[in-house]
C-alpha cells in the first residue's frame, strides 16, 4: 500500500476551501483527513489526528492561524504548518517563521506553488513563496544594513547625530550652538540625551566615543 | 427854608429837595425844632423827619426806611437825654439821636391815639410831654419809659414733621442736633425770643445754611418751614430781638442731619456695584464655560469622528481584503488551473489575461486595504505595524534612514493604537513627499510606559504656522489624535534645517 501523507485544511472561505480540496484530490500522495472553518475545530482535529501537514489560513474568522501554530508548537506535535494566506508582507512572514511555520505561500499562488511547497515541507525543508521571499529579502537587507551600520547609533536622532559629528571635531558646546544656530542649552540637552542613549558617563566619554567610531 | 442874616440883612433859600433827590419838590412843613447842636429838626407832611445842619447848611432825611412808623411827622419834642419824640399818623416814635434808631410806640403800649394833630405837642417844666391827637391827648414822662436792653435768649419751641409735633425725647429748647431719615424731610420749626416785655414786638430772622442764601423774616407765627429737604447736613440759625430791637445775634443754632435713603448710601451703592460686577462676571464665566463646553463637545466630536472613521476604515479594509480579495484570488487560481495545454491557444491566452487581470486587481485591493488600515496592527501589534510603515521610506533608497523602535505594544488602549501609527505614518509621508532630506531618523523609546517618539529629517523644513493654516501635512488630525492619546506633540521645523517631531504619550494616563 502506498504511503500517503495526511493533511488537514483550515479556511473560513468556503469557495476557496472547495478549490483546495479539488486541487489536492489530484495529488495521489496526499490524503485529506480533515477540514474545518474555525480554530477550535482545527485544534481538535489536529490534536487527534496529528496530520503531517496543517494547511492554515491566517485570518480564520475572529481568530488567527498564529493561535493554531503556537498551540501545535507548545504541544510539540509532529504536524508541520503551512500558511496559505492573503498577506504578502515581510512582517507577517517574519512572525510566521518565528512561530515555526514551515511553509508560507500566498493564496493567489496556490495553483502554482502549493504542491511544491507541501513536498518541500514534507522533505523537511522550509518553503517561502519565491516572489515574497524576494521582496522580503530586499527589505530585510535594507533593514539589516541599517542595523549593522548603526546598531549603536540607531537610537540617535538626526540632530543628535549632527551634534555627535561636531563633537568628534572637538568643538565646544558654544561652538556647536553657534554653528547650528541653536541655544547652548539645547546643545547641552542633546549631549545629555546622546550620553543617555549610548550609556556613556563622564565629560569626555562622548568625545572619546565619537573619535573611536570615527564619526564623521 | 429861608435864613435871614440880621447883620448882613440878607436872605438865603434852602430847599431840601435841592440836596436830596428822593424828596418831593413841594412839601408841607409841620414842625420845626432846634436842638443845642445847631441842628434844625423838621417834621414834614410826606418826607418824614429832616435834619438841617445850620452851620453846614446840609439836610439829612429820616423816613420809614430808617425805622419811622410813618412819613408824616406832626410834632417834635426833645427829652433830657437829647432824644427826640415824634408824633405821626401811626403813633409816637422815639428817635435815639446818637444811635440813629427809632423806637416806636402805639396803642399796644397804652397810647390812645394813632393819628396825631399837627404842631399839637408840648413839654412842661417837669419834662412831661403832651401830644394831641384825634382821640385826645397822650402825655407821659419820657424818663419813666425804660428801654429794654436785655438781649433775649432764642429757643426752639416746637419742631414738626409733616405738621405733627415731634418728640425727640429731649426738650426742644435743649436740642442741638436732630437726625431724620430721608422720608421725614418736611420739617417746621417754631422758635421764640425769651423776652416777654412785648412779645409781639420781638423780631426774628432765620436762615437754613445749605438752603437759604439770605436771612428770612418769619411771620407772626415764628415758624420756619422746609419741605422735602434733600439728604444732607444743615445748620438752622435763628436770631431774635426783644421788643426794643436789641438783637441776640448769636441766637439759636440747630444741626439737622437728613440721612440718605438706603439706596443712596455708600454701602448700598457699593453693594449694587458689587452685585453688577458679580453678575457680569457670572455671565462672563457662564459664557466662557459654555464656550469651553462647546469646545469640549466639538473636540469630543472630532475625536469620536477620528475613532469611528478608523473603525470604519478597518471594516472596509477587511472586507476588501478578505472578501473581494479572496474572490479575486479564486478567479486567479481557477484561471490558472483551467489553462491546460489541451485548450486552444486563443482561449489559453484569454484565460491567462483573466488570470493576470485578477492578479493585478488583487494587488490593488491589497494596497487599498493596507492604506485604509494596516493589518499588522491587529495581527502583529503596533510595533510591527510601525516597523512595516518604515518600508516605503527605506525603499526610496534616496534617504538614509536610521531607526530604533522599542516594543510599545499594549501600552495604550487597543483602539487608540492606530493613532500612534497614523502620526508616525503621516510624519514619514511628509519626509518622503516634501522634505528632500538626505537623512532621517525614527526613534521610538519606551521608557517605563512613557512612549517617546522622535522623528527627524535634515530636509528643507517648513513654516509650521503656514502648514497649520493650510492644514497641510495632516497637522490638524495630528492634534486631535494627540488629544485622544492624552499626549503632547512638539513640532520644530526651520526652513533649511530640517524638521523634528517629538511626541510623548504616557501610558499611565490610561490605567
Amino acid at each position: 500500500m502506498e504511503y500517503k501523507n495526511t493533511i488537514v485544511i483550515v479556511d473560513d472561505h468556503p469557495l476557496f476551501l472547495e478549490g483546495i480540496k479539488s486541487f489536492l484530490k489530484k495529488e495521489k500522495e496526499l490524503l485529506l483527513i480533515g477540514e474545518t472553518n474555525n480554530v477550535d475545530d482545527a485544534l481538535k482535529i489536529i490534536s487527534e489526528k496529528q496530520p503531517d501537514i496543517a494547511l492554515l489560513d491566517i485570518e480564520i474568522k475572529d481568530k488567527s492561524g498564529f493561535d493554531v501554530a503556537e498551540i501545535i508548537n507548545k504541544k510539540s506535535l509532529k504536524t508541520k504548518i503551512v500558511f496559505l494566506t492573503m498577506y504578502n508582507d515581510a512582517e507577517i512572514l517574519d512572525k510566521a517563521l518565528s512561530v515555526g511555520v514551515k511553509g508560507f505561500i500566498l493564496k493567489e499562488h496556490t495553483s502554482s506553488e502549493l504542491v511544491e511547497c507541501i513536498k518541500s515541507v514534507l522533505a523537511g525543508k522550509t518553503y517561502i513563496s519565491p516572489l515574497l521571499s524576494e521582496s522580503m529579502l530586499r527589505l530585510m537587507k535594507l533593514k539589516q544594513q541599517n542595523d549593522e551600520q548603526e546598531q549603536l547609533l540607531s537610537k540617535l536622532t538626526v540632530s543628535e547625530k549632527r551634534i555627535l559629528k561636531l563633537i568628534a571635531q572637538n568643538k565646544t558646546t558654544k561652538e556647536i550652538a553657534v554653528e547650528l544656530n541653536i541655544s547652548p542649552k539645547t546643545v547641552e540637552n542633546h549631549r545629555n540625551n546622546i550620553s543617555g542613549k549610548l550609556n556613556l558617563r563622564g565629560t569626555h566619554s562622548l568625545f572619546k566615543f565619537a573619535i573611536n567610531k570615527k564619526f564623521q | 427854608m429861608i435864613s435871614y442874616s440880621k447883620e448882613k440883612k440878607t436872605v438865603q433859600y434852602y430847599r431840601p429837595s435841592d440836596q436830596l433827590t428822593n424828596l418831593s419838590k413841594l412839601n408841607t412843613l409841620y414842625y420845626i425844632h432846634k436842638d443845642d447842636s445847631e441842628n434844625l429838626w423838621l417834621g414834614t407832611y410826606s418826607d418824614g423827619l429832616l435834619k438841617f445842619d445850620i452851620r453846614k447848611k446840609v439836610f439829612t432825611s429820616y423816613s420809614t426806611e430808617n425805622g419811622l412808623p410813618d412819613n408824616t411827622v406832626y410834632g417834635i419834642l426833645e427829652d433830657r437825654n437829647k432824644n427826640l419824640w415824634l408824633s405821626t399818623n401811626k403813633g409816637l416814635s422815639n428817635f435815639i439821636v446818637n444811635e440813629n434808631r427809632f423806637i416806636n410806640y402805639d396803642k399796644s403800649d397804652g397810647l390812645i391815639n394813632e393819628e396825631y394833630n399837627r404842631r399839637s405837642c408840648y413839654k412842661d417844666k417837669n419834662g412831661i410831654m403832651y401830644f394831641g391827637g384825634i382821640n385826645g391827648v397822650d402825655y407821659f414822662n419820657p424818663e419813666e419809659i425804660v428801654r429794654n436792653t436785655i438781649v433775649p435768649n432764642i429757643v426752639l419751641t416746637d419742631f414738626k414733621i409733616f405738621n405733627k409735633s415731634f418728640s425727640t425725647g429731649t426738650e426742644s429748647s435743649y436740642l442741638k442736633e436732630i437726625n431724620m431719615p430721608y422720608d421725614q424731610n418736611s420739617i417746621s420749626f417754631q422758635f421764640a425770643s425769651l423776652d416777654f416785655t412785648d412779645p409781639a414786638a420781638n423780631k426774628y430772622l432765620y436762615k437754613m445754611n445749605g438752603i437759604d442764601e439770605e436771612w428770612i423774616e418769619p411771620g407772626t407765627d415764628r415758624i420756619a418751614n422746609y419741605t422735602k429737604l434733600p439728604a444732607g447736613h444743615y445748620l438752622l440759625q435763628v436770631k431774635g430781638s426783644n421788643s426794643d430791637g436789641f438783637w441776640n445775634e448769636k441766637g439759636l443754632a440747630l444741626l439737622i442731619n437728613i440721612s440718605p435713603p438706603f439706596w443712596a448710601t455708600w454701602w448700598f451703592r457699593s453693594l449694587v456695584i458689587l452685585f453688577f460686577a458679580g453678575s457680569i462676571m457670572l455671565i462672563f464665566k457662564r459664557k466662557t464655560d459654555r464656550l469651553e463646553k462647546e469646545k469640549n463637545i466639538q473636540q469630543q466630536f472630532s475625536q469620536n469622528l477620528i475613532l469611528s472613521v478608523e473603525n470604519e476604515r478597518k471594516r472596509i479594509a477587511r472586507e476588501l481584503h478578505d472578501g473581494l480579495g479572496q474572490n479575486l484570488l479564486i478567479i486567479k487560481n481557477k484561471a490558472y488551473s483551467s489553462a491546460s495545454d489541451e485548450l486552444n491557444e486563443n482561449i489559453i491566452n484569454e484565460v491567462k489575461s483573466i488570470e493576470s487581470l485578477a492578479m493585478g486587481s488583487l494587488t490593488e485591493i491589497r494596497e487599498i486595504a493596507y492604506n485604509l488600515h494596516p493589518h499588522q496592527i491587529d495581527r502583529l501589534g503596533l510595533t510591527k505595524a510601525i516597523e512595516s510603515s518604515l518600508t516605503p521610506l527605506i525603499s526610496t533608497g534616496n534617504i538614509k534612514v536610521s531607526y530604533h523602535i522599542d516594543n510599545i505594544d499594549n501600552l495604550v488602549p487597543k483602539e487608540y493604537e492606530i493613532n500612534i501609527y497614523r502620526i508616525v505614518q503621516e510624519s514619514l509621508n511628509n519626509i518622503i513627499k516634501h522634505s528632500e532630506a538626505k537623512n532621517a531618523s525614527v526613534v521610538i523609546i519606551n521608557s517605563e510606559g512613557l512612549i517617546k517618539i522622535n522623528i527627524e529629517d535634515d530636509g528643507k523644513g517648513f513654516i509650521l504656522e503656514e502648514a497649520l493654516k493650510k492644514n497641510s501635512l495632516g497637522m490638524a488630525s495630528f492634534n486631535e489624535r494627540i488629544k485622544i492619546l492624552k499626549g503632547t506633540i512638539t513640532i520644530d521645523s526651520k526652513i533649511g534645517s530640517g524638521t523634528s517631531i517629538e511626541v510623548k504619550i504616557d501610558s499611565k494616563n490610561f490605567i
